[in-house]
């Protein structure tokens, strides 16, 4: 019939699911396609009463196996209302709700951009993987955002203070030649750091404390934001790192994502039954998980066997008494599951799965009156379950529901071990990328040091001659007790434009003029935004910049995760084009502002717009 | 009135005119050039430096030495002052290339160095037409024929032992490296002489730059020299042309920008480099994309 996944059995498209649910599995994958959705609706209404009787809430890999058909047989156009179908057995698909919102976007369906939208939430906040992608995505997208936030600014301040830092090398250095030689001395100096090969955090550092000379007060913030930043970032690897300790490496087969997936493969500490150490996965967490993945194989007393163990360590959530319950009901101990279904709404009264087992435990033992007083609300709680699309008035077969992975738990335990973040610092990939080649216990000193030794060196080159360039025309001059307001020369301040005089004085000025302005209209360019430190509007610049290093942080994470061809890498794709032409819309934005704002203040002071 | 200078000094002829407060010119020629000088009311107007013979002492050819005009910009305005038939200063000072009170410092100056000049001459004669002259409108004041008579006489007493201090022939002048001086604490001839020190080597465009005449630039320099302030020493070779020493300055500095501007690109393609390297390289985006991990 069909070419994918015909040849393949349920077996190798289902790993692990019970034949039951993963030939009826199999079968929505085939029934999937451009104008099935009636077709596919019953296929699907078949597979969700299998489902629920096996304690499975969602088959996440069913969006993946049917994209992949799309994809090869072209029709990926049509699979937002394939999705929509499919939503009701695969509700944690956190790609499949990205890419149904994709679509509502793209094709401005607000209505169901809304109910999307939420679905897209509520996968994120009750799926564990999903959830730890989006702190990892956070967390990547803020580092990124921050790398170009510093790489951006340092380039702008070692940018602005070149002129000077030119001017003062050939002072201090005897050069011979040195009006030739001091600007590869400046370049030699710039460059070093990249070909020693130092980190990025190390490189920016290293620019800046060149620069700081020669900037005003409002430049300083911006490099004292930037150094901030930069600690952040070495926060941040850490935290992605405790966040792959913690979860595996490979969620969807790990231990994690027990409710979208079965796993193949658990925690080493979990196998061995050991309390796991140091930054590994939660054991109880592990067992709580197998004990699903148990479940939804049709293990049910060896589920029943792990939550028992789990209640007795005294890790008796509403969540584990209400599987417990499930898995005892399954196997026909009505009274049992009962009373665990009783016992998880005297932890949690409102825990919908609970109200709605009780409902159903009480109407098996024909205890109608209690059924009746725990219609209502049961009805109400497990409607409003996202992205669960429960509709009680369907559920008429005994469905029992399970409770998924507490991943609210998860989180508590990382934010647990935040003692672990700077331990853990040095070892993840972005410490090695970001601040080689420090140790990690250097790093934060480095940081310290960076900014004090910025602060100290400011307010001793204010006793020492250093050379100040004017803003407006470019004039160097040496000067000491460096200000605010030397920034313009005395021939700008007296805004006598290219100069009152005539002959060779006016000449040189207007040379001087000429090249300064090229000279800033080239940097604004290649560093948009740059031009407006040179018109003196340094926090309007941090906040372009900013912006700027939000889209180029876009297209960092984009670019990485295009490459396996599934759904995040379609999305993936679709977002890295869309961050490339904002950000080219944004640089060439910045540039035009810059170097109108260069130009604004050149007028006012009366440069702009003479000819010779 | 006409006459022979050696029946006639020229002291007194200025003195004559200026006591009976007479309007006219005097030319007073000599030495092979022929000077005019314009009275209004016995004071001292306006000046006509020969052409061809005293070309130092024309307006234009000070300025120019004294950086405020190009060569090639006098030549344009002298090539309009010949259409439009008007004086050099007043177009200049209308063209906005000079204010006006720079224009009288000049003029004064111009006035000065030709009556110091017309004093040596020995041989000559004189005739003096009187007509009425009225005064240039940017005149602010104008010149005591009497003062500039007694300074002129001190220069004739004073000159050929001052210049006996300085190197014979040609020398040039720099400043001290090193020295530092409140420019306050000197006399002001020294002072202005000090300001513009840098300007060129070349004590003549120094003087003119100074608004000095060439006695009392040598005056000041020679104080500048007698307090260690300043080198000053015999050149062997004829100084360059200070119009081409200026246009090489001007092509150096170009040159320079462009190298700079040339080793700055170089350098931002290797900085563009190492960004897209740390930051958009498939190795880093790759580590940057493990948050996609969990959704496969």
């Amino acid at each position: 019939m069909l070419a994918f996944p015909g040849r393949c059995g349920a077996e190798e498209l289902f790993p692990g699911y019970s034949p039951e649910v993963g030939t009826q599995a199999q079968r929505v994958v085939q029934a999937a396609g451009p104008g099935k959705e009636k077709e596919l609706a019953n296929e699907v209404r078949r597979l969700r009463k299998r489902m629920y009787s096996h304690g499975v809430l969602s088959i996440n890999v069913i969006p993946d196996h049917v994209f992949r058909r799309a994809d090869k047989e072209g029709w990926t156009d049509s699979l937002a209302s394939t999705f929509r179908v499919i939503a009701e057995v695969s509700p944690l698909s956190a790609q499949m709700w990205a890419w149904m919102v994709k679509e509502d976007i793209l094709h401005l369906r607000l209505s169901e951009l809304f109910s999307d939208f939420e679905g897209l939430s509520g996968a994120l906040q009750g799926f564990g993987p999903a959830l730890v992608g989006y702190t990892a995505w956070i967390i990547s997208f803020a580092s990124a955002a921050v790398c170009w936030f510093a790489v951006w600014i340092s380039l702008a301040l070692f940018l602005r203070s070149r002129p000077s830092l030119e001017r003062d090398i050939s002072r201090v250095v005897r050069l011979p030649m040195r009006e030739y030689l001091s600007p590869l001395a400046a370049v030699v100096l710039f460059l070093l750091p990249l070909g020693a090969g130092f980190g990025l955090a190390v490189v920016v550092c290293y620019w800046m404390v060149f620069s700081v000379a020669y900037l005003r007060r409002a430049e300083l913030v911006l490099m004292s934001t930037a150094i901030i930043l930069l600690a952040t970032l070495l926060l941040g690897g850490s935290m992605l790192h405790l966040l792959h300790r913690v979860t595996g490496d490979a969620p969807k087969e790990g231990w994690l994502g027990a409710d979208g997936y079965i796993p193949q493969q658990w925690p080493a500490e979990a196998r061995k039954g050991q309390v796991p150490v140091g930054g590994a996965a939660p054991y109880w967490l592990v067992e709580f998980s197998k004990a699903r993945a148990a479940m939804q194989m049709g293990n049910s007393a060896e589920a029943e066997r792990i939550w028992t163990g789990l209640v007795e360590a005294g890790k008796d959530l509403p969540e584990v008494y209400n599987n417990r319950g499930v898995t005892r009901a399954i196997q026909g101990k009505k009274k049992e599951a009962l009373s665990d279904f009783e016992a998880a709404l005297a932890k949690r009264l409102e825990d919908g799965p609970a109200l709605w087992n009780a409902y159903q435990g009480y109407l098996q033992v024909f205890n109608l009156e209690q059924a009746r007083l725990l219609q209502p609300l049961a009805w109400d709680r497990i409607r409003k379950i996202s992205p669960y699309r429960f509709r009680p008035a369907d559920m008429e077969a005994g469905e029992w529901l399970a409770s998924p992975l507490p991943v609210n738990q998860l989180i508590r335990v990382i934010v647990q071990r935040r003692g672990d973040l700077l331990r853990l610092a040095g070892e993840g990939e972005y410490y090695r990328m970001f601040f080689r080649p420090l140790t990690p216990r250097f790093a934060i000193l480095f940081l310290v040091l960076v900014w004090l030794s910025s602060v100290v060196w400011k307010i001793y080159s204010m006793r020492v001659w250093v050379h100040n360039t004017c803003r407006g025309c470019g004039t160097q001059t040496l000067v000491v007790g460096i200000r605010e307001a030397s920034d313009f020369c005395n021939m700008c301040h007296a805004q006598v434009g290219w100069g009152i005089r005539v002959g060779e004085e006016r000449e040189r000025r207007a040379l001087g003029i000429r090249m300064h302005r090229n000279y800033v209209k080239a940097v604004s360019f290649l560093v948009p935004g740059s031009g407006g430190l040179w018109a003196g509007k340094e926090l309007r610049t941090m906040v372009y910049v900013a912006f700027l290093s939000l889209s180029l942080a876009v297209l960092s994470l984009s670019l990485g995760a295009q490459e396996a061809g599934d759904i995040v890498s379609e999305l993936q794709s679709i977002v890295a084009r869309w961050a490339i032409l904002v950000t080219v819309v944004l640089w060439l934005a910045g540039a035009v502002w810059g170097i109108r704002s260069f130009e604004k203040m050149q007028k006012t002071i009366g440069i702009t717009g003479e000819r010779r | 009135m006409r006459g022979k200078i050696t029946d006639f000094g020229i002291p007194e002829i200025f003195q004559l005119v200026a006591s009976q407060q007479k309007s006219g010119a005097l030319t007073i020629r000599g030495d092979g050039r022929e000077t005019v000088f314009l009275f209004s009311d016995g004071m001292i107007v306006d000046v006509l430096p020969d052409r061809q013979r005293a070309q130092h002492a024309l307006l234009g050819n000070m300025l120019v030495a004294a950086g405020y005009l190009t060569a090639e910009e006098l030549r344009r305005i002298l090539a309009l002052q010949e259409k439009e038939e008007r004086k050099l200063g007043e177009i200049l000072v209308e063209k906005g290339k000079i204010s006006r009170e720079k224009l009288a410092k000049y003029l004064y100056l111009q006035v000065k160095d030709s009556i110091y000049y017309t004093l040596r001459i020995k041989e000559g004669d004189y005739r003096f037409e009187v007509f009425a002259v009225r005064p240039p409108s940017w005149m602010a004041a104008s010149m005591r024929a009497d003062v500039l008579l007694m300074e002129g006489m001190q220069f004739l007493d004073e000159y050929p032992l001052l210049r006996e201090k300085f190197p014979i022939g040609r020398f040039q002048v720099v400043r001290k490296r090193g020295v530092k001086i409140d420019p306050v604490a000197l006399p002001e001839e020294e002072r202005r002489v000090w300001n513009v020190i840098d300007y060129s080597p070349d004590p003549y465009r120094v003087f003119r730059k100074a608004c000095l005449s060439w006695y009392e630039g040598l005056r000041a320099l020679w104080g500048l020299w007698d307090r260690g302030l300043v080198e000053v020493s015999g050149v062997d070779e004829e100084l360059p042309d200070a119009e081409d020493v200026f246009r090489k300055s001007m092509s150096r500095k170009y040159a320079i920008g462009c190298v700079r501007a040339v080793v700055w690109t170089l350098t931002a393609v290797v900085a563009g480099s190492w960004v897209y390297t740390v930051l958009l390289s498939p190795s880093v985006t790759r580590i940057f994309a493990g948050w996609a991990n969990f959704y496969r």
